[in-house]
């Protein structure tokens, strides 16, 4: 008998709340909480937490001339395939409509084939960079795709003129592997030899034989593309092994990462082709970074991760669509996203490109970040004035 | 009496089907999909324990069949058109035959190196999705993999109608299992567990019998990955790594209790459930399933099943000591 | 003009001995003790993070490499203690469970303790010698040198200690051993600071080469599994042998075919060795374990 009252008391429980969350608009945040990933996914959530907090302390949303504020709702993905499907089916199952996530390029394109088919969710995306994982109808992304990276690569070598360049690709990573053809043409095509396209993989701690051959064939620039700490690694046994040339690394790589794992004379003159991230943003002076970087220190006692201004720039998004649409319908959203102007959200922190007619996101859903090269002096990362003004 | 056994057996899981199914389709979608994974890898925990309960040796390359089926049924249904229902079989004996193929090389060995040996089949197997990206999509995935056909009399959506066939596929590889352990082939596999040399003396054919029982479980293993692939809509070398897949169909098997086959269903159900309820602990979750499982092997070193049936027969034994002493006046 | 084959192999033979430094940890408990002690990889882990904690406060590297070593001694006999012995009397694939248990806990004590960052010890000695054939870092030349020294002393305590006469016994044969009056509470506990030493040394040393992150351990013990085989269960010069073997064979594949091949070339080697030699380079004629 226990059980059944049990069930009926929190039934009961759920009908007397259900009045006071009627003015809440729940959002689903899909980060990896826990696993090897968490490094990246935990300051993530943790921005939105921040972004949701200072918006309802701002008196919420007006959605139609109702007044509603925010909560969130976190399901942990672990970086995996099928825990971040189960996350997602959580969170439709508690009928959370809008979604901000996910942060690996496996959870992505797991998450896609469903969130596409259904006219109830309406998704953010501020991790992931592979290629393909929008649809501007429904699903939107204010991070870069790889390509978008891949630009500022192309920029450096039409800027430099390098002859010859071998690419090391992390293989397991899904956004770097899927562009490495295009990128590679576009570099053959400025006149640049490839001299060799490596993998290696996360994790891998030896890359002494990729690099002896890549020493003796002393190509012009090594191009680095993966993750900070094989990149310090890759960096420094290139230069214990003789490798002479410019090292260029694609991939986000904020400064307090990169000194944990290399000394800063050996990354010197080191460039960097990737849109501009949190810690860029605080050297910048941009004042919205610098206080999402104050208020996130106060509150988790740890300095901001690189991708928190992305998730605090989607809350921010998601809220200027709602009160655009006036309607917390997903049909309405959708279309009130793919007409939002960059102009229309004041509280962005990322230096978005807008679209011809000012818009944030093109036909596919996807923004441009401005691309940037950054190259490393004493320190950190500094704009490579030499390469683009 | 085997015979009245095996009916009695199948009696008992076709009325559990009937019991789960009905209950699982009253779930939402997201309990209903929980329910649909657990099922999976129960189908995925029996078909190995025939394997390692009934044998004794330790495959690690299962993660890869598995991986095996799951491609075999996106290439053939998104690349050259099958429907579903072709895939599946096809998908099962793709990797029977794949299986066959590792049995062949890796029961040269035994103990430990037979375990290291298939390992580094699974390894080279889950490097072989990544680089033969023509075939598998890479790294990236394999992306458009339509889900299983649903006849118009069902009255199911798409999501009850895929937590039905994953209930079936176990029922079905349940009972299959059921026969393979009951025929010759499954009594000279426990001969081959409990000694081999006194099996090999004794003219029992041990090559065929272990051969045939790796076999059987890499083809359901095989099922087990097509319907997985259709389900997902999608598959990622990610899902079939040797840390991720391998050994965690040992620790299915192992948890729920191995050499049973309806053990390795609660390990599978436990082991897919603790991780969603732990979701409640957010950071913690990870540790949590950690502690829970040495937990777990600590107080039930056997097995769920072994506790189990312990708790049975307490029961058993408390029932018949009340009817003692009719029995007793018997002659 | 450094020749390229020369290099390689060098490359190789550094690579394969931090292989070998992981695997002597565990092939001294599996062979002593038949326990597949997965969390051997999490030793490794906790030896670099608590070497690089108190190199980061200001220690000397190897007064924090001995105090980090002797700290998971300590944690090595009671994760025997918690993980191991409760499992002891039942079916051998509990103890792989809870092995994994074991090494899920202490990942995530990590985590929780020091975050998922990937980070580098600063290293004790820098710099790379460089002759006319080939090139080599300081500290790749002392995890070989610490290599051979922890071959030889494990070789010292097995051979020439009274211990180490226990040890063997039990390894030889268990019941026996038992029989004969030998502490088998001793031996376990010997085996285990052993082990357990040995996997801080190598992480303490290689932390100071690689990156070092909670879940640091496990690619290395999978190798570790595989090195073990290779050479012959329980052998010790076959985990240094195998270890070496191990490394070359990855260098020498990306190196000279693909780097995306290298792991499929090591453990296409590793089935062809085994398939040609069931028993691996030093193992005895096979016994049913």
């Amino acid at each position: 008998m226990k059980p059944f009252s049990g069930i009926g008391a929190a039934c009961a429980l759920a009908m007397l709340a259900t009045p006071l969350w009627a003015d809440e608009i729940v959002v689903g945040d899909l980060h990896p909480i826990t696993g090897p990933a968490n490094f990246y996914g935990l300051p993530e959530s943790r921005a939105i937490q921040l972004a949701v907090e200072e918006i309802n302390a701002a008196g919420g949303l007006s959605v139609g001339g109702e007044s509603h504020t925010f909560r969130i709702q976190t399901e942990d993905t672990q970086a995996n395939p099928t825990v971040g499907v189960s996350a997602l089916k959580k969170l439709v199952s508690s009928d959370v409509r809008f979604v901000i996530g996910p942060l690996s390029s496996g959870v992505g394109p797991a998450l896609f084939p469903i969130i596409d088919r259904s006219d109830a969710i309406t998704q953010i995306i501020d991790g992931t960079i592979a290629e393909g994982v929008t649809n501007g109808r429904n699903i939107f992304r204010n991070q870069a795709t790889v390509s978008q990276y891949d630009v500022s690569v192309v920029a450096l070598f039409k800027a430099k003129g390098y002859g010859s360049v071998t690419m090391m690709t992390d293989r397991f990573h899904a956004g770097f592997v899927g562009t490495q053809p295009a990128l590679a043409a576009s570099l053959k095509e400025l006149g640049a030899e490839i001299a060799g396209e490596e993998g290696y993989k996360l994790g891998d701690t030896d890359f002494s034989a990729t690099l002896t051959r890549v020493a003796s064939r002393n190509p012009d620039v090594l191009l680095i593309r993966g993750y900070p700490a094989e990149g310090a690694l890759i960096t420094k046994q290139a230069r214990q092994l003789g490798f002479e040339g410019q090292v260029v690394w694609e991939m986000v790589s904020p400064p307090s990462t990169v000194l944990k794992n290399i000394s800063a004379a050996e990354m010197e003159g080191v460039y960097n082709c990737i849109p501009a991230t949190t810690e860029d943003y605080i050297a910048l002076g941009n004042e919205k970074a610098i206080a999402l970087e104050e208020a996130y220190r106060a509150r988790f006692n740890e300095p901001a991760g690189e991708l928190s201004v992305l998730s605090y720039d989607a809350v921010h998004i998601l809220k200027a669509a709602i009160e655009k649409a006036g309607s917390l319908e997903n049909a309405a959203v959708n279309a009130a996203l793919a007409d939002l102007t960059v102009e229309e959200v004041p509280q962005l922190i990322s230096d978005y490109v807008p679209g011809e007619g000012g818009q944030l996101f093109d036909d596919k859903g996807q923004v441009t970040l401005r691309s940037a090269v950054s190259v490393w002096q004493g320190e950190g990362w500094h704009p490579a004035t030499d390469v683009i003004r | 009496m085997p015979r009245t056994d095996l009916l009695r057996v199948t009696v008992a899981a076709v009325a559990l089907f009937l019991v789960a199914a009905t209950l699982a389709l009253r779930l939402d979608d997201y309990l209903l999909y929980v329910v649909t994974l657990g099922a999976i890898f129960a189908t995925l925990a029996v078909s190995f324990d025939v394997l390692l309960g009934y044998t004794g040796y330790l495959s690690l390359a299962h993660g890869a069949l598995f991986g095996v089926g799951a491609y075999a049924c996106g290439i053939l249904t998104a690349h050259h058109g099958w429907p579903f229902w072709a895939a599946l079989p096809a998908a099962g004996l793709v990797a029977g035959a794949a299986g066959a193929v590792i049995a062949l090389l890796a029961f040269r060995t035994r103990g430990l190196y037979f375990a290291v040996l298939t390992l580094g089949i699974g390894l080279i197997g889950h490097q072989l999705f990544l680089v033969l990206a023509g075939l598998t999509g890479g790294v990236g995935g394999f992306v458009g993999i339509p889900s299983p056909g649903r006849p118009d009399w069902v009255p199911l959506d798409q999501n009850g109608w895929n937590a039905l066939l994953a209930l079936a596929l176990l029922l079905a590889t349940f009972l299959a299992a059921q026969l393979f352990v009951r025929s010759r082939l499954g009594a000279a596999c426990l001969a081959v567990r409990e000694d081999l040399t006194l099996a090999q003396a004794l003219g029992i054919r041990v090559g065929q019998a272990r051969l045939a029982a790796f076999v059987f479980s890499a083809i359901f293993t095989g099922f087990a990955g097509a319907l997985f692939a259709a389900i997902s809509n999608f598959v990622a070398p990610e899902s079939f790594t040797v840390l991720g897949a391998g050994f965690q169909l040992v620790a299915l098997v192992v948890v729920g209790g191995m050499g049973t086959l309806w053990g390795p269903i609660l390990g599978a159900a436990l082991l897919t459930a603790l991780p969603e309820a732990l979701r409640v602990a957010s950071g913690y979750s990870l540790m949590a399933y950690g502690v829970l499982l040495l937990v777990f092997v600590i107080f039930a070193p056997r097995g769920l099943a072994s506790l189990a049936t312990a708790g049975l027969a307490r029961l058993r034994t408390g029932a018949g000591f009340r009817a003692a002493p009719a029995g007793e006046r018997r002659p | 003009m450094i020749d390229l084959f020369v290099q390689q192999l060098v490359n190789g033979l550094a690579l394969g001995s931090t292989y070998a430094l992981v695997a002597l940890g565990l092939t001294l408990i599996f062979g002593v003790l038949l326990i597949p002690n997965f969390a051997h990889g999490e030793f490794y882990m906790l030896g670099a993070f608590l070497t690089y904690a108190m190199v980061l406060a200001g220690m000397n590297f190897w007064l924090a490499m001995a105090l980090a070593v002797g700290a998971v001694i300590l944690l090595g006999c009671l994760v025997d203690r918690l993980a191991f012995k409760p499992v002891e009397q039942a079916p051998p694939l509990s103890m792989m469970i809870s092995a994994l248990a074991a090494s899920i806990i202490l990942q995530q004590s990590a985590m929780l303790i020091w975050g998922g960052e990937a980070r580098t010890i600063p290293a004790p000695v820098t710099g790379v010698l460089r002759t006319p054939f080939f090139i080599v870092t300081w500290m790749q030349l002392i995890v070989m040198a610490s290599l051979l020294l922890a071959a030889a002393g494990v070789w010292l305590v097995l051979n020439r200690l009274r211990l180490g006469l226990a040890i063997r016994a039990v390894a030889q044969n268990r019941d026996a051993a038992l029989l004969m009056g030998i502490s088998m509470f001793q031996v376990r506990l010997a085996t285990f600071a052993i082990g357990a030493a040995l996997g801080a040394i190598a992480g303490a040393l290689l932390g100071a080469t690689f990156p070092i992150y909670p879940t640091m351990g496990v690619n290395p013990v999978l190798k570790a599994f595989v090195v073990l085989v290779l050479g012959g269960i329980g052998s010790l010069p076959g985990a240094v042998f195998g270890g070496l073997f191990l490394g070359v064979v990855e260098v020498m594949v990306a190196g000279y075919i693909s780097s995306e091949l290298s792991d499929i070339g090591a453990f296409a080697i590793l089935v062809a060795v085994l398939l040609l030699r069931p028993q691996g380079f030093f193992g005895q004629a096979q016994v049913e374990r």
